[in-house]
C-alpha cells in the first residue's frame, strides 16, 4: 500500500535519482518517469531507428533504449581516452522491461547534453619511465648473466 | 632443504616464461599509444623475468645435490607458482592507479587466475585498453593453467611435469605423455578462441559496435565466457550489450568451457556417445534442469518475470551461469536480492557450489564428485534394501568406465566436504562483517565456487580482511585444496625445523 502510494507521488513529479538509488528502489520506481545525470560510454550501439546508450553517473551504470535521432548530439563518449558528455535523461524506467526480455533498463523520453566530454590529458610519468628503463637494462642484464652460467655449467659437464 | 632447490628452480622457471606474456599488453599499449601503461607492463616485466632467473639460478644447484622431486614438491611447486604470479601479476593494476591498494590488485588477479570474475577495479569504464586486455588474458590463462601453459613450451622433464600437472587440480591424461595433454588443451582452447571471438565479433557489429570494440569486446567476453571466468570489459558485464543473440553466444561457450577437457578430445574423436555416458555431462543436464526449472516456477509465481523470453534470458541465464561458475549476470546485484528471495538465492548458490566438470575450467565441488557420491549413496542404499550378501560392482563412465570403489567415493567426499569446510569459514566471516546471512552465503559461495556472481558484498569498501579472505578461498577452490596443504604443512614444518636449530 506504502509502495504503491509512493509510487504514485513520485509519478506525478520526475525527481533527480542516482543510478544505485534507482537500483536499490526499483519496486518504487517501476514504470515512473526519472531524472538521471551520468556519463555517456564507450559508444551509441545502433539498432535501426533506435539505440542504446550506455551511461554511468559513479554509483552505476544503465542502458538508456531511445530513438536514435536523439543521439545525434553526443559526440564524445567515456574510456580511458575520454571523458564522455554528460547528460541529463529524463526516462521511463523499467524494473522488468516487457521489451526487452524482462532487462532493468530506462526508455528515454528527453535527453540533453549538461556537461561537453573532453580528452583526458594524461602526461607521461617520468618516474615510471625511468623505472621501466632501469628494469629493462637490469633484466637484460641478468638474462645475459643467466646465459652466461648456463654455458659454464654446460663446459663444466662435458669436462665431467 | 631437499626438494628446495628443485622447487625454486622450476617455479623459476614457469615465472620466467610467464614474463613474455606482459609482452602482450605492451602491445596494445603501444596500439592505443598508451605511454603510462606501456611502462606499467614494462616494470612488471622486468621484475617477473629478474625474479624467475633469479630462482632459476638459485635452484641449478639441484643439479649437484641430484635431487628428485617428489610428489609433494611438485605440488608446492603447482602451488607456490600461483602465489608468486598472483603478487607479480597484480603489480600492473597497481601502477595504473585504478586498484585502491596492493590487496585489492591481488584480489583481482586472484580472482582472474581462479576465473572468479570478481573485481574490486576502480571506474573499470576508464581503465586503460591494456589493462582490460590483462585482466581478461589473466582469466584465459588461468582457466587453462599457468602450469598447463609452462608444461606446454618451458618444462621439458616429463615426470616432473605431471606432479605440477596434478597439483594444479587437474589429473585427466589425454594423451600418453603431459606434454602432449597440455599442448592439446590449448589447442582446443586456440581452435574455440578463433571461432568464439568470429562469432562474437560479428554479433558485435551487428549490434552496433564499431570494428575495433567489437573485436575487442567478442575476444574478451569469448576469454571470459570459455574460461568460465565472468569478467567483462565495462561495469555492467553482459548487460553492456542489450542483446539476447550476444549473451546466447557467450552461453554456448561458457556451457562446453565448464565441460572436461576429455569430453572435448573424445569429441575430436569421434566418440559422440561420451555426450551421452558421461557422468559429469549426466549430472550437469540433470541439476541444471532442475535447478532452472525450480527458479522459473518459483519467480513465476512471485510475479517477477512473466513471460518466457524474461524467464531465460533473467532466471535460466544466471542459473546456468551459477552452475557452470562462469559469472555473467544477465541482472544487478540488488535484483537477487530484491526479486530472488531466499529460494532463489538458496538455488544459485547450490547451483554454485556443485559447479562445473573437473578438468575444465568450471570451479565449484564438480559435477563428477557429485555424482560419484550420489551414485555411491544410492548403491549403498539398494545394497542395504536388497540384503545382498554378494559384491555388487557399480560403476560410473567418465571417459571410460570406472569402478566406484571406497577410495573413489572416499577422494570425492574428501573434497567436497573440503569445499563446504571453506564455505562455512566464509561465510562465518563475511558474516561477522555484518552482512546478512543470506547475503553472506550467496558471496561466499559465488568466491568458493570460483563463480564470480555478486549480490553487492565484494567491494573496494569491503574489510582487508575479508577481501583477504575471500583470495584464500578462491585460491583453495581452484587449485582443490591439496597442492596447498602440502606448501602449508612444507612452509610450517620449515618453520618449525629453523625453530627448534635456535
Amino acid at each position: 500500500m506504502v509502495t504503491t502510494l509512493l509510487s504514485l507521488w513520485i509519478g506525478a513529479q520526475a525527481q533527480l535519482i542516482s543510478i544505485q538509488e534507482l537500483l536499490n528502489q526499483s519496486k518504487v520506481f517501476d514504470q515512473q518517469t526519472v531524472i538521471i545525470e551520468a556519463e555517456v560510454i564507450l559508444e551509441v550501439l545502433e539498432r535501426g531507428e533506435m539505440a542504446w546508450l550506455n551511461v554511468n553517473d559513479g554509483s552505476n551504470a544503465i542502458g538508456v533504449y531511445l530513438p536514435i535521432e536523439m543521439t545525434e548530439e553526443i559526440d564524445s563518449f567515456g574510456d580511458h581516452q575520454n571523458q564522455g558528455d554528460r547528460v541529463r535523461v529524463e526516462a521511463i524506467f523499467y524494473r522488468n522491461c516487457p521489451e526487452h526480455g524482462g532487462e532493468m533498463d530506462l526508455h528515454a523520453k528527453s535527453i540533453s547534453i549538461i556537461e561537453e566530454g573532453f580528452t583526458i590529458e594524461r602526461p607521461i610519468s617520468t618516474w615510471k619511465f625511468s623505472f621501466a628503463i632501469v628494469g629493462f637494462t637490469l633484466s637484460m642484464f641478468s638474462l645475459w648473466m643467466y646465459r652466461m652460467y648456463r654455458k659454464r655449467v654446460r663446459k663444466a659437464s662435458e669436462h665431467i | 632443504m631437499s626438494g628446495f632447490f628443485s622447487v625454486a628452480y622450476y617455479t623459476g622457471t614457469i615465472i620466467f616464461g610467464f614474463s613474455a606474456l606482459f609482452l602482450l599488453p605492451m602491445m596494445i599499449a603501444l596500439y592505443y599509444v598508451d605511454l603510462n601503461s606501456l611502462f606499467d607492463f614494462s616494470i612488471s616485466m622486468s621484475l617477473t623475468m629478474m625474479l624467475g632467473i633469479g630462482m632459476i639460478m638459485y635452484g641449478h644447484k639441484r643439479l649437484d645435490t641430484k635431487e628428485s622431486l617428489s610428489w609433494r614438491h611438485g605440488l608446492m611447486v603447482a602451488s607456490f607458482t600461483w602465489i608468486l604470479l598472483t603478487l607479480l601479476s597484480a603489480i600492473p593494476y597497481r601502477l595504473s592507479g585504478y586498484s585502491l591498494s596492493y590487496l585489492d590488485a591481488m584480489f583481482d588477479v586472484m580472482s582472474g587466475f581462479t576465473t572468479t570474475g570478481l573485481f574490486l577495479i576502480q571506474d573499470l569504464d576508464h581503465i586503460p585498453q591494456a589493462l582490460n586486455f590483462w585482466r581478461h588474458l589473466l582469466t584465459f590463462v588461468g582457466g587453462q593453467g599457468m602450469i598447463v601453459l609452462a608444461i606446454s613450451f618451458f618444462v621439458k622433464e616429463m615426470g616432473s611435469a605431471y606432479k605440477f600437472y596434478v597439483g594444479e587440480g587437474k589429473d585427466i591424461s589425454l594423451v600418453p605423455n603431459v606434454r602432449g595433454t597440455a599442448q592439446w588443451i590449448w589447442k582446443i582452447s586456440f581452435v574455440y578462441m578463433f571461432i568464439g571471438t568470429l562469432l562474437l565479433w560479428v554479433q558485435g557489429l551487428r549490434i552496433g559496435l564499431n570494428p575495433i570494440n567489437a573485436f575487442f569486446h567478442g575476444l574478451y567476453i569469448f576469454q571470459a565466457a570459455w574460461s568460465t571466468g565472468g569478467f567483462a570489459p565495462n561495469y555492467q558485464n553482459i548487460l553492456f550489450y542489450h542483446d539476447f543473440g550476444y549473451e546466447l553466444v557467450g552461453l554456448v561457450f561458457f556451457i562446453i568451457g565448464s565441460f572436461n577437457f576429455g569430453l572435448h578430445y573424445a569429441l575430436i574423436q569421434g566418440k559422440k556417445q561420451e555426450f551421452r555416458h558421461n557422468i559429469e555431462i549426466v549430472s550437469f543436464f540433470v541439476s541444471s534442469f532442475l535447478l532452472s526449472a525450480l527458479a522459473v516456477v518459483y519467480l513465476k509465481n512471485a510475479g517477477i518475470y512473466q513471460d518466457a523470453v524474461s524467464m531465460f534470458r533473467r532466471v535460466v541465464y544466471n542459473v546456468l551461469s551459477a552452475h557452470t561458475t562462469t559469472g555473467f549476470g544477465t541482472v544487478y546485484a540488488q535484483q537477487f536480492v530484491q526479486d530472488w528471495g531466499a529460494l532463489g538465492i538458496t538455488i544459485m548458490v547450490v547451483a554454485m557450489l556443485i559447479g562445473g566438470s573437473a578438468c575444465s575450467t568450471a570451479g565449484g565441488i564438480k559435477g563428477l564428485r557429485v555424482g560419484i557420491i550420489i551414485k555411491g549413496i544410492f548403491a549403498d542404499i539398494n545394497r542395504l534394501i536388497k540384503g545382498d550378501k554378494t559384491m555388487r560392482v557399480v560403476k560410473y563412465h567418465h571417459i571410460k568406465e570406472h569402478v566406484l570403489d571406497d577410495a573413489s567415493f572416499r577422494s570425492a567426499t574428501s573434497i567436497a566436504v573440503l569445499y563446504l569446510i571453506t564455505f562455512t569459514i566464509g561465510l562465518i566471516l563475511t558474516s561477522f562483517a555484518g552482512y546478512a546471512l543470506s547475503d553472506a552465503a550467496f558471496e561466499v559461495a559465488s568466491v568458493a565456487g570460483n563463480v564470480g556472481l555478486s549480490i553487492g558484498i565484494t567491494s573496494a569498501l569491503m574489510p582487508d580482511y575479508l577481501k583477504l579472505t575471500y583470495i584464500v578461498i578462491m585460491y583453495l577452490g581452484r587449485l582443490e585444496f591439496i597442492s596447498v596443504f602440502v606448501l602449508i604443512g612444507m612452509f610450517v614444518k620449515g618453520v618449525y625445523k629453523w625453530l627448534r636449530r635456535y
